[in-house]
């Protein structure tokens, strides 16, 4: 027996049912626009941060604790004169605090002996403050963008020095004049480019705010926050298209002949899995695509996969099977069809929100009561496995233990639901 | 011929209520074999239990040789089932249903397409194979739900009430394609039914079961015979045993005995009029016309009046009636 015709078969049955058509694909969508819209219209401008990479002029906040300094205002003046930024000139206190109320996302620090170091030809380091949950992606533009006004302005000292010097040389020593010629002015500042290249006058490096952990709030970022949530909701809520096509093929009596064919009873409910497994791949594509395409053209910020492509899918296959499994769990325990759509949704509703499905899951984890329950349910490992890959920028290495988690659920609940499922 | 069934001792219990007590049985291959029984008897209990559905609670069974409990997925390659409910997916076509089933026996491609043609025809359901099955009639689906256990040409082919709710012109489709079945392509069937006509129709031999026990196992031209002469049940008042040993020494009766009181007797009206009590008297006859008449002629010797009377026609109706007192339905 071939599972595919398993997979033909369910697919049909599945497709002529506009309802579960719309319950899979249609719901997420509308959910997504709808809760994205009302975030923004709570949240003003401030949290359409991750729009930054695409509007022309984002603000980006800088204090410059060198004000006086000459170079150091070159420097914002050449950072404003950036296609992608507008600086928003803040007062140290009050750029901490705004990252703290999650007004801005991150800010860039101009130390007090910026100018002076750099005119003698000391390495300076530029501070990038970056809020723990900001979107790894644009914190990497934004450094990228800050690492290149501060090359040239670094570079362009190192010139001026180097010509400085050699004006002195010559001042000194009227011999050596003839050999100052045009040639030897190129050599020199290429020379210095070279020098600029590999040892920098100025560094970047990112830190955390100084707030204390628990003062700080987390950052919303609009696509970004609801479009994993909304997904792992979803992905799970289709536990019950399997619990209920496995209760409805009993009920028409269908599994009495699947019964009496030559299949192994574990074959048959893996072949009433793989259905809706590929079928929850299908969806979670469709979301994603959705948030990368058409939220951006609504006005919302778009929605990445994150830094490693292969956390994001192992990530995404982990959750498809852990919802499938939880579907032969629900199978298995309750009696009717009824139920299934009745309680059992509820549940899944309810497991949702704990599992910060709903509300990110650093909102659901702040609450003492919710972050014990919470832990109770793989959504979750799962949304934290989301946000981590996509909103943090963090890797296979960083997530396999929730991964590993959502796993063992899953097994679980096959290993519960298989041994509890009546095929009579 | 070969034996392709062969049940021993099967016995099911759902939790204390024991569905079936202890069958035994065996089936030659290209036999058509009834199961005749009223509601409950547990004819699809054992039907579920040879088809693997259900796993006895004890006693062993072979198909094809082949171990039931212990040689699963050999018999299950072996067997059809046409489950008593329609077991078919409504919201897809007659053919898709088919082509499913199909598949899930290894058949595909160009064999599948040409079993999934032949079984359409066989069930005469050609014409509306890309309907979807909920728009059939109860006739038709029902015939789909036959041809599903036949894409894969069973050697053995379970068939439980596959006439039930189905309209005359589509009962004899089915009874067609049972008999073509059997006689043109060997398939050995059985074939369950609370009509005996049906089995009288079709089968070769018959187990008559009822709460869970076959009662009687013969060819139907053996179990009427066990009627004998006939039989004739005859309700008289004011009758009593010393009449009973009278009447069973008449000519061409054979034994007559006292059926005990049906149910829907009410036992207040008898406590009342104990002398108006109705006894049912079961006579076999060595022939049921002489019978009847040396019966009536004593009713008048000994003045009795006759509440009901009635003679068994030689059938398997009146077998089941026969050996269990009971109608076969209501
Ligand atoms: N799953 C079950 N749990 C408990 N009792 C059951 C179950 N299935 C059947 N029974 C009981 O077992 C007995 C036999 O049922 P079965 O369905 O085998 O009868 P049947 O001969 O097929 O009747 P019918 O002609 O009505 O189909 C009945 O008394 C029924 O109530
Ligand atoms: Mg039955």
């Amino acid at each position: 027996m071939n599972i595919w015709n398993f997979i033909k078969k369910d697919w049909a049955i599945f497709f002529k049912d506009r309802g579960a058509v719309l319950w899979l694909f249609i719901l997420p969508l509308i959910f997504i626009i709808i809760f994205s819209g009302l975030a923004r219209l709570s949240m003003g401008d401030a949290g359409a941060s991750s729009s930054e990479e695409k509007d022309d002029r984002a603000p980006i906040a800088v204090v410059n604790l060198d004000p006086q300094g000459a170079i150091a205002r070159q420097f914002v003046q050449d950072l404003d004169r950036q296609p992608a930024f507008r600086v928003q000139l803040y007062e140290q206190e009050a750029a901490e605090e705004s990252l703290r109320k999650v007004k801005i996302a991150r800010y860039l620090l101009i130390p007090v002996d910026f100018s002076s170091r750099l005119a003698q030809g000391q390495a300076v380091t530029l501070t990038i403050v970056v809020h723990p949950d900001a979107d790894a992606s644009t914190t990497q533009t934004v450094m990228r963008l800050v690492n290149g006004v501060a090359n040239d302005i670094s570079l362009e000292l190192q010139i001026l020095d180097g010509i400085r010097q050699m004006g002195e040389m010559q001042a000194n020593n009227p011999a050596v004049q003839s050999s100052f010629n045009a040639e030897r002015i190129m050599q020199q500042a290429k020379e210095q480019f070279e020098r600029s290249r590999l040892t920098p006058l100025i560094s970047i490096n990112e830190r955390a705010p100084q707030t204390a952990e628990k003062e700080r709030e987390p950052l919303l970022d609009l696509s970004q926050s609801f479009v994993p949530g909304f997904c792992v909701l979803f992905v799970f809520l289709s536990a019950s298209t399997v619990a209920r096509s496995l209760l409805e093929e009993r009920k028409s009596g269908a599994l009495r002949r699947l019964v009496a064919a030559p299949i192994t009873r574990a074959a048959l409910l893996a072949s009433k899995m793989a259905p809706v497994f590929l079928l929850t791949l299908v969806q979670i594509a469709f979301i994603f695509l959705v948030g990368a395409t058409l939220l951006p053209v609504l006005g919302f910020g778009s929605l990445s996969i994150g830094q490693s492509p292969l956390a994001w899918v192992l990530t995404s296959i982990v959750i498809a099977l852990c919802s499938t499994c939880l579907g032969i769990l629900i199978a298995g325990l309750v009696r009717t069809e009824g139920q299934v759509s009745g309680l059992s949704s509820a549940l899944l509703w309810v497991a949702g929100f704990l599992g910060g499905a709903i509300f990110p899951p650093f909102i659901i984890q702040r609450m003492p009561v919710l972050n014990v329950l919470s832990r109770l349910v793989p959504q979750s490992y799962a949304t934290t496995a989301y946000y981590d890959v996509l909103t943090r920028g963090k890797d296979l290495l960083d997530i396999w233990p929730n991964l590993l988690i959502l796993l063992a659920f899953s097994a679980l609940f096959f290993f519960v639901g298989t041994s509890r499922f009546k095929f009579e | 011929m070969s034996t392709i069934l062969e049940a021993n001792q099967l016995v099911k219990k759902y939790g204390e209520f024991q569905a079936v007590k202890g069958v035994s049985f065996s089936m030659d291959e290209g036999e058509v074999f009834g199961l005749l029984g009223p509601n409950g008897a547990g004819k699809t209990t054992l039907i579920s239990m040879l088809t693997g559905v259900l796993q006895p609670t004890s006693g062993e069974a072979r198909i094809g040789g082949f171990d039931i409990t212990r040689e699963p997925l050999q018999v299950k390659r072996l067997i059809g089932l046409v489950p008593q409910d329609l077991a078919l997916y409504p919201t897809l076509s007659a053919r898709a249903n088919l082509n499913f089933f199909g598949s899930i026996y290894g058949l595909r491609g160009a064999s599948l397409a040409e079993r999934v043609d032949d079984v359409l025809q066989i069930v005469a359901l050609s014409d509306r194979q890309n309907d979807a099955v909920e728009k059939f009639s109860g006739g038709m689906k029902r015939r789909v739900n036959i041809a599903a256990g036949l894409v894969h040409q069973p050697r053995l082919l379970f068939l439980d009430e596959p006439t039930v709710g189905v309209d005359p012109q589509s009962r004899n489709h089915i009874f067609e394609s049972v008999q073509k079945l059997n006689r043109e392509r060997g398939t050995s069937i059985v074939y369950t039914s609370h009509y005996m006509e049906e089995v009288e129709l079709l089968c070769n031999r018959v187990a008559i079961v009822d709460q869970g026990q076959i009662i009687a196992l013969d060819t139907i031209k053996n179990l009427v015979a066990m009627l004998g002469g006939g039989v004739i049940h005859v309700g008289l008042r004011q009758f009593d045993s010393a009449l009973l040993v009278k009447l069973s020494q008449q000519p061409a009766v054979q034994s007559a005995e006292i059926l005990p009181a049906p149910m829907e007797s009410k036992p207040d009206v008898d406590a009342e009029a104990p002398e108006s009590a109705i006894s049912l008297i079961k006579i076999e006859a060595l022939h049921s016309q002489e019978a009847l008449v040396n019966l009536i002629q004593f009713i008048n010797d000994y003045d009795l009046a006759i509440a009901s009377l009635e003679i068994l026609e030689p059938n398997l109706e009146s077998v089941f009636l026969h050996l269990t007192g009971k109608k076969l339905r209501e």
